[in-house]
Formats: C-alpha cells, structure tokens, sequence
C-alpha cells in the first residue's frame, strides 16, 4: 500500500466511476472524452477571425471557415471547463488547493517550467497528429474498441516508458 | 487489497455476461419498408432536368450539385459547379458538412436515379434535410437536352417551346457542339462549405481531434 | 458516422450542458484519485506507483463493457459511436510526441487540466505549451500535412480485426486487465519509494 500525504480515491473505484463517465459521455454524445479538443477548438477560432484569408488557404483550416467556430459551443471546451471546475471541487474538499510548483527537489523552478513549456509545445504538437491525447484517442478510442485508440495508447506509453528511462534524473534522487 | 478481488470478480461476470449474450447489432440506419416507400413517395424531393437546367441558367446560387460518381466518371463529365461525393463515401471525412446543412438545396444526382435514391434516402434516415434527387439524373439530361432532337412541326405549341428552351440549354453549356464542357471548367463554382446543421453536435470529429 | 445515439431529442444547448456536467465528473474523479500530480502520475514509468494502469485500465474496461450492455439493451446503437480512423503514419508520430512530453513533464492534457485546476503553475505553463504547439501544427501544416492525412486504414475496431465478437474481445480483455493488476501489486511492492510517495 502507498501511503501518501494526501487522501486519494482508490484507484480501482475511481477507475469504475470514471468508466461510468465515459459511457455516459458516449451515449449522450457518440464520443468519448477529450483534452486537446478543447484547446484546438480556442486556437482554430482564433486563427480563423484574425487570420480569415490565411484560413481559407490552409488545408488544415478552410473546413472551418464559414462555420460557427466558437469554443463555446464546442463540445469538448465545454467538457473541460467542466474538468477544471471539477478539479477544483475536488480538490478544494481534500485540502489539495495551493499556489505551488510541482516538482522534484533537485530541479529549480526555473528548470520545471522550462522543461514544461517544452513538453507542452511537444504534446501540443503531438495531439493534432494523433488526433487526441490520452484521455480522448487513448481512452475513448479503447474504450470504442477502436485500433487507433490502442495504437495511440500502446506507443504513447511505451515511448514515454524509454525516455523515462532516459532522464530519470530529473525524477529520481538516488537515495 | 478487498477492492482489488471484488472488482476483479464483478469484471469477470460482466465479461462473461457480454461475451456470451445474443448478439444485437441493430442497424438505426434501416428504414422499415414502409417508411421507404412513404418517404419514395412524396414529389416534391424530385427536381426536373428543365427546372435544373432553368436554375443553373441563372446562376442560382441557392443549389449545390452533388456527383455521386467515383472520381473517374466525375472528372470525365459533370454538370457545371458540381461537388464530387462518390456514393461509397457519403458520410466519410468532410463529406457530412456538404450533406447536412440549411444554407443550400443539394441535388444529388448519378448517370440513372437509383443511386440517387438510395443517397437521398440514406440522408433523409440521418434526418439530414434540403437534398433533393435530379430527375433521371444524367441519362436523362444527355437524352432530353444534349441530344434533343428538332420534333418537327406537327407538335403542340408547348413542346416547341419545351424543345427550343433545350436547345438554348445545350448551347448555353457546350457552346453549340455536342462536347460536353470539360471538368475542369465546372470546377470552378466550387463550393464554399455551407454551415452544417447544428442539430447534433459533431464532437469535432469525436475524440479529441 | 458523426451523428448521435438514440437522443434525436438533444438539442445542441442540452448536450452542451451535459458536456459540461460530464466534463465535471471526469475532472471530480481524476483529480480525486491524484492525477493532479504530476509526481505521483511519473510513478507508473518507475514502478512506486501504478495508479495510471490501475485507474485506466478499470475504466476503459468499465466503459467497454457499458457500451456492450447499453447495445444488449437497445440504448445505444454500435455502428454510430464514433470509432476514430486510423492514420497509421501520422497516429504513430503524435503517440511518440505525446509519449516524450509525458516523459519529460509528467502531464498529459487532460491531467494538465486537472493539475491547473487546483492551482499548479506549472501545469498552467504546461497548458500554454499546448497552445503554442497547437499554433506551431497549423501555421506549419503545408510541411506536415502529407504526413497528418496519410495511410488512412480506415475505421477499424480491434474486435473486427482479430477476428472475434465484441463480447469475447472484452472478455479476453478483462482476463489480461486482472492479471495486469497482480503484477501491478507486485512492482509497487518492489519499486515503493515511500520518501517520494510522502510528499504527494
């Protein structure tokens, strides 16, 4: 057993309700859940009313132009609003709430968020190839019985596992 | 460690339930035949080569001509500002955004009617509105305009006029040779997407894409 | 298919109303069970904490063999969940971009969100990095977007390719998820690091 600082959910009962989440999601919508949607839909719109003759140009743009872009009425910026208001709750009721950085002690926190903000634009970048990130083509995708969701899943993990490897420095202190 | 076995257990019985019950695989996108034949029914989903032929004389930009054809055919000949959604990718990729919308009429057409038919009542089961079958689709615009025949004078007045009215059509799109004009000229008009119909929400495509 | 299941009734304001309300669940639960730490989540690639198969694999079972039972039940039609297509090329070059980001800060989006949500900085630049790179994809696409749109197989379930029934898949599935959590135990056992665990 982890004995941890704060109180957590069990993890194999959190795992059930979220899967009840994620039918739920499914039958009122037809899709699973998401992250980088909701980020995606805020960029898309904004691009394509400052930028709307760049818009029409791009490939990867010109279907959304002419349609109504706005995140808020797209269904995965709702969700994460949801998410993070979720998290809030959550974390409001278990004392989980601070103003802090989270990192190990041998970086500085210079070092975290520059390493951060990296791996944002990487993930970032990432998403829009694979079409999702983990919670939406990982999760969603397996919990469809789709290929691509365990294709996503198996590569994301398994290349995160080897470059986990790589810099464990930046998470283990030998001790 | 209890969470542990119990889930473990319960997960078992539900598989076994799901891998052993009678599988049913309702198809939502049938119609029962009645519906079929209500829906086949009705007149006005059908419009008229001449009306086709009226429209497109006059620019109307209130229709959107969708090719059900493979590619091949489409770029062999198509009806001016025609969309290229071959049948078999009805509702693959962007192709919904062009079916499902309230901005234009599409008017679905093939070389016969049947595929036509067949596209027209598969979006009407999606509840897809504003799609509408040519009559006779291309055979029938081949036969009645591009190869209309002078029927003499012993004919009524009204089929004169319809003639010469076909006429003018034909000239008007081959410039008076029976060449039908090249694909590359009626692409030209293509079609900005109209704004799909926000009856059910796309989920972007679902996931997180 | 794009459309949605049996609720012809939803109207496009409702269902994003229960976007919203699902999008709490989702957020109440992962935060709940600790994905709003990113020290706690980098566990599972040095084994002194598993919670990330624990609570990903219980739920995608869970959600896998809802949709299984809502269909017995005539709730939901199979052929209209969104099954995604598979971009062979381009699914492959996000996972591995997605993966190394993982790696290298212990977020993914979605726990991103979670992490900001109760006040961590740096998720919050994290979620910035997300746009940025989102930006970068778009006004870069005409290198990539070859790439982005190649090798479409198609929409392809994994029960269709191997062959079996929906039903057996997940059960087989749900066979290799139990035996996952025993071995889980056991690397946890092995790979405890308590002084690292105390402090989330």
């Amino acid at each position: 057993m982890i004995k941890n600082k704060y109180h957590y959910m069990n993890p194999y009962i959190a795992g059930v309700l979220l899967g009840m989440v994620l039918i739920m999601a499914f039958y009122f919508s037809g899709h699973g859940i998401g992250a980088s949607g909701a980020v995606k839909s805020v960029v898309v719109d904004q691009v394509v009313h400052t930028m709307p003759t760049y818009a029409e140009n791009s490939a990867f743009l010109k279907k959304y132009v002419g349609h109504d872009t706005s995140p808020f009425k797209s269904w995965m910026f709702l969700e994460i609003l949801g998410v993070l208001l979720g998290g809030f709750l959550s974390g409001a009721i278990s004392g989980r709430l601070h103003f802090e950085i989270e990192k190990t002690p041998q970086l500085t926190n210079k070092k975290r968020l520059l390493i951060v903000l990296v791996s944002g634009v990487i993930v970032g970048i990432g998403t829009q190839f694979a079409r999702g990130c983990a919670s939406g083509a990982a999760m969603s995708g397996m919990v469809a019985l789709s290929v691509t969701g365990f294709v996503t899943f198996f590569v994301m993990f398994a290349t995160a596992f080897v470059v986990a490897r790589l810099v464990k420095k930046i998470w283990i202190k030998k001790n | 460690m209890r969470p542990r076995i119990f889930l473990s257990i319960t997960l078992l019985i539900f598989g076994l339930i799901v891998a052993f019950k009678p599988a049913t695989r309702y198809n939502s996108l049938e119609l029962t035949a009645e519906e079929l034949l209500n829906e086949a029914a009705k007149e006005g989903n059908y419009i008229s080569i001449d009306e086709l032929a009226h429209r497109l004389i006059n620019e109307d930009p209130s229709i959107q001509l969708i090719d059900l054809r493979d590619k091949v055919q489409f770029d062999n000949f198509s009806l001016p500002g025609a969309l290229n959604i071959p049948f078999d990718a009805l509702f693959e990729g962007d192709n919904p955004y062009y079916i499902n919308q309230d901005v234009k009429q599409n008017i679905f057409y093939a070389n016969g009617t049947s595929i036509a038919n067949k596209a027209w009542l598969l979006s009407k089961v999606e509840g897809f509105e504003n799609n509408y079958i040519l009559e006779g689709g291309l055979n029938e615009w081949f036969s009645k305009i591009l190869l209309a025949k002078d029927p003499g004078y012993e004919v009524s007045a009204e089929e004169q006029e319809l003639y010469s009215f076909r006429s003018a059509v034909k000239n008007h799109f081959t410039g008076g040779g029976l060449a039908p004009v090249a694909a590359g000229d009626t692409q030209k008009k293509s079609a900005s997407k109209p704004k799909p119909k926000k009856k059910k929400p796309a989920g972007g495509g679902g996931g997180c894409g | 298919m794009y459309s949605v299941i049996p609720l012809d009734y939803l109207t496009p304001e409702w269902a994003l109303f229960i976007a919203l309300l699902i999008g709490i669940g989702f957020g109440f639960i992962l935060e709940q069970a600790g994905f709003s730490s990113s020290r706690k989540l980098i566990g599972i690639f040095y084994g002194y904490d598993l919670l990330v198969v624990k609570m990903f694999l219980t739920a995608v079972v869970v959600g896998a063999i809802g949709l299984l039972l809502f269909n017995t039940m005539g709730w939901i039609d199979l052929n209209r969940v969104w099954v995604a297509p598979l971009y062979l090329s381009s699914t492959i070059v996000g996972s591995v971009l997605i993966g190394i980001g993982m790696a290298l800060s212990g977020f993914c989006p979605g726990t991103s969100f979670s992490a900001a949500s109760i006040g961590k900085i740096d998720a919050m630049v994290f979620i910035v990095g997300i746009f940025l790179g989102i930006a970068v994809f778009t006004f870069g696409y005409p290198l990539w977007g070859e790439l982005h749109v190649a090798n479409n197989l198609g929409q392809l379930k994994i029960s269709e390719t191997l062959n079996l029934s929906d039903g057996v898949f997940v059960l087989l599935f749900i066979i290799i998820a139990i035996v996952i959590y025993w071995i889980g135990e056991k690397i946890e056992n092995r790979f405890a690091r308590p002084d690292i665990s105390k402090e989330l």
